[in-house]
């Protein structure tokens, strides 16, 4: 039957469907690096079909340049351009490549500086700024954990939804990253469905896990301890995102890490902390633990930062992201189950502790975000 | 993350990333050769030299330079003689290219690469037939050179003969014909050589002199400003509507002699308009006949032409680009007469 098949096309027996004679070419210019009197372009085809790059320009004039290993790049292959151009410091870079079939695809540098190389010393600047980002903040935010233990009992539903407020928010703010970042990323690989399948599977796939880690058989304790771990794991893959994109956007020059920044993204991410200690107020939890959540929540912003500033994608920080993004809300769901407990969960809304919580949550989470946006 | 966060850093301060980065000395030069390239394209052959101070960091520019419109408008640098060995004379003048921050329109500061601290260059004047050097100096961290217009040998054409930081060339050559000349660098990328600054006009008068009258220069620019490619200030003379704010003072029925050069790039054209009033027109000023009596006259990009005139009345008049988009962003001026 295959045979046959194949023995009609082939032969032209059966009617083929015609072939455009204009093929979708796609060409992204994923990242442009600049060394002196040099501009490194990292092309990927994303089209449906194998490109030829036939001609160049920069900043709107014809200019020469190499394609490594081929001016010809197969569909969904890569291939780097590199150009002996004078550009000029903190002035625009702007490079457009031509296909053989006349198509244009344009990358900019917004404003160019040279790119730093691989060093030891760079590869300390990118672990320290992780450290400043991620692991500082969340411990800053464990911090608090003897101040919450401390206050009574009743405020333990007011901490919880606290928790969930600033959770909400950093969730939305994670979405809305992912598919800002998946706008840029190639358009072959189709990233913001990625982004979606990623925000889905995170939280499909805690919600197994979790949800069985988390049964209600466990002790109070116990689940106020796996709660912790949980909302550790969702922030800490929202930190390997947010790592990546911080990364990358040092390295070509985009951001300058500031005194100001530094302390506005301490601010910000030592609310994920308080999120993380929250759930144990009301319990004895061994310094173990507490520092083991605070790793799993901001040791990842490390690793992100130095992927994304030696070998940035649009599309990993897209992906990792929203893996983030669905883990926090699957533990924004743990979080209202186990404060619901025996009472059902919409009925711990009309608690006055609860709506102070979750409002301030939210404004804390928004507030801080100012310090870190324009 | 955070495109909101990136935009906010750089309003941060690239500079302090550079600093910062350069501080603590990452910058490594290593460079990775991939095995296999193919190239594409092709860059400009001429006015282009395998040692372009690339990427390199521009020196701070000296003091903040203020051009000052009204004296530049009637600023004819004259040179100075100079005796050969033959005993022949020659006029020579000296031009100089280095960075400069200056301001092209009220509280603007654009970077540019100028020539003796202003833009345009000073207006270079000699006398048909006459022995002229431009001795011009490159100060700024980039290759240029000074391409002229007029009748000249090829070496002294300012294209191929590239002036590296530092270095010195001199251009020699006869002054033919007269007329009203610009003269502008010609390193690649041209669009940049010449959108930062450099250039300026030279006029070659007739052997035997025009007619007395009050003569002034008006090169036609713009300021790319954000470097998008797009003029952000149309000006005469280097400073948007500097001429509404100070306008040019001249008297009921004087004589009056416009050399008008047009050097704006990025846009296909330029203009002027003159209010209330008539002129007679040389394109070029290579003919002592004018073509044209008429209020408007239309350039591109290096073309230029002598305008003569006088005003009957007196009164303040307007004078801008006819195309109402230059006139508003600062192509405007006004010419005052009086008694
Ligand atoms: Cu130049």
């Amino acid at each position: 039957m295959l045979a046959l098949l194949i023995y009609s096309f082939e032969s032209g027996v059966l009617l083929q469907v015609p072939v455009s004679s204009i093929p979708v070419e796609r060409v992204d210019i994923e990242r442009i690096s600049l060394r002196p009197g040099e501009i490194i372009a990292n092309l990927v085809n994303s089209g449906a079909t194998d490109v030829e790059i036939a001609q160049l320009q920069v900043n709107d004039a014809i200019w020469g340049g190499t394609v490594s290993p081929s001016n010809v790049i197969p569909r969904l292959g890569k291939a780097t351009l590199s150009v002996q151009y004078p550009w000029i410091e903190l002035e625009p870079v702007k490079i457009s490549v031509i296909t053989s079939n006349g198509i244009k695809f344009e990358g900019e540098i917004a404003v160019a500086i040279l790119t730093p190389e691989f060093s030891l010393q760079l590869l300390y600047v990118f672990v320290l700024i992780g450290i400043y980002i991620g692991l500082l903040p969340v411990f800053l935010g464990l911090g608090w954990y003897p101040i919450l233990k401390s206050l009574s009992a009743r405020w333990y539903d007011f901490f919880l939804s606290f928790t969930v407020g600033l959770l909400v928010l950093l969730g939305v703010d994670s979405i809305k990253e992912a598919l800002m970042m998946s706008a840029e990323a190639p358009a072959g690989f189709n990233v913001t469905l990625l982004v979606v399948f990623g925000l889905l599977a995170s939280f499909i796939s805690l919600m197994t896990i979790g949800g069985s880690a988390i049964s209600s058989k466990s002790g109070v304790a116990r689940r106020g301890l796996a709660l912790a771990y949980l909302i550790s794991l969702g922030i800490g893959l929202h930190n390997l995102g947010e790592g990546l994109a911080v990364g990358a956007a040092y390295a070509v020059g985009e951001i300058a890490l500031g005194a100001f920044l530094i302390i506005g993204f301490m601010t910000h991410n030592t609310t994920e902390g308080i999120a993380i200690v929250s759930p144990l107020s009301s319990e004895k939890t061994s310094l173990k633990h507490i520092l083991a959540v605070g790793l799993i929540a901001g040791a990842p912003t490390i690793p992100g930062a130095l992927l994304g500033g030696f070998s940035f994608s649009n599309l990993w920080a897209s992906l990792f992201l929203a893996i983030g993004a669905g883990a926090i809300f699957q533990v924004v769901f743990e979080v209202l189950r186990y404060m619901a407990d025996s009472r059902g969960v919409l009925s711990i809304f009309g608690d006055l502790r609860v709506f102070l919580g979750l409002t301030l949550g939210m404004l804390a989470m928004y507030s801080t975000s100012l310090l870190v946006t324009a | 993350m955070k495109k909101s966060r990136r935009d906010f850093l750089k309003i941060a301060g690239v500079t302090g990333m550079t600093t910062g980065l350069a501080a603590i000395g990452i910058f490594g030069n290593q460079t990775v050769r991939a095995e296999s390239s193919t190239p594409i394209g092709s860059t400009p052959a001429h006015g282009l030299h395998a040692g372009h101070a690339a990427g390199v960091k521009a020196p701070q520019s000296q003091a903040p330079h203020v051009i000052d419109p009204t004296s530049f408008l009637t600023n004819f640098e004259q040179g100075k003689f100079v005796t050969l060995e033959n005993g022949e004379s020659v006029r020579e003048f000296n031009l100089v290219s280095y960075p400069s921050l200056i301001e092209v329109a009220s509280g603007v500061k654009f970077p540019a690469w100028t020539l003796n601290g202003t833009v345009p260059g000073p207006t270079l004047r000699c006398i048909e037939g006459e022995t002229v050097r431009i001795r011009f100096r490159n100060g700024d961290a980039h290759p240029h050179t000074i391409h002229l217009h007029g009748i000249h040998p090829a070496r002294m054409d300012g294209v191929f003969e590239t002036v590296e930081p530092g270095q010195e060339y001199v251009y020699e050559f006869t002054a033919q014909p007269f007329g009203v000349f610009p003269y502008h660098c010609h390193i690649m990328p041209l669009t940049k050589h010449i959108s930062k600054g450099l250039y300026g006009t030279l006029i070659v008068d007739p052997k035997t002199a025009r007619q007395a009258a009050r003569e002034m220069v008006m090169l036609m620019n713009g300021f790319d400003v954000d470097f998008d490619g797009e003029n952000e200030f149309y000006t005469v003379n280097g400073i948007a509507n500097y001429y509404t704010d100070y306008p040019i003072q001249i008297k009921v029925n004087e004589p009056v002699r416009v050399y008008l050069v047009n050097m704006t790039e990025f846009d296909k054209i330029n203009s002027l308009h003159l209010h209330a009033n008539m002129f007679w027109y040389y394109p070029n000023g290579t003919i002592l006949t004018p073509t044209e009596y008429t209020d408007t006259v239309m350039l591109c990009q290096g073309q230029r032409g002598i305008l003569e005139f006088s005003y009957k009345y007196p009164g303040r008049y307007l004078f801008h680009a006819h195309q109402s988009e230059f006139a508003e962003l600062g192509w405007t001026g006004i010419i005052e007469v009086s008694e």
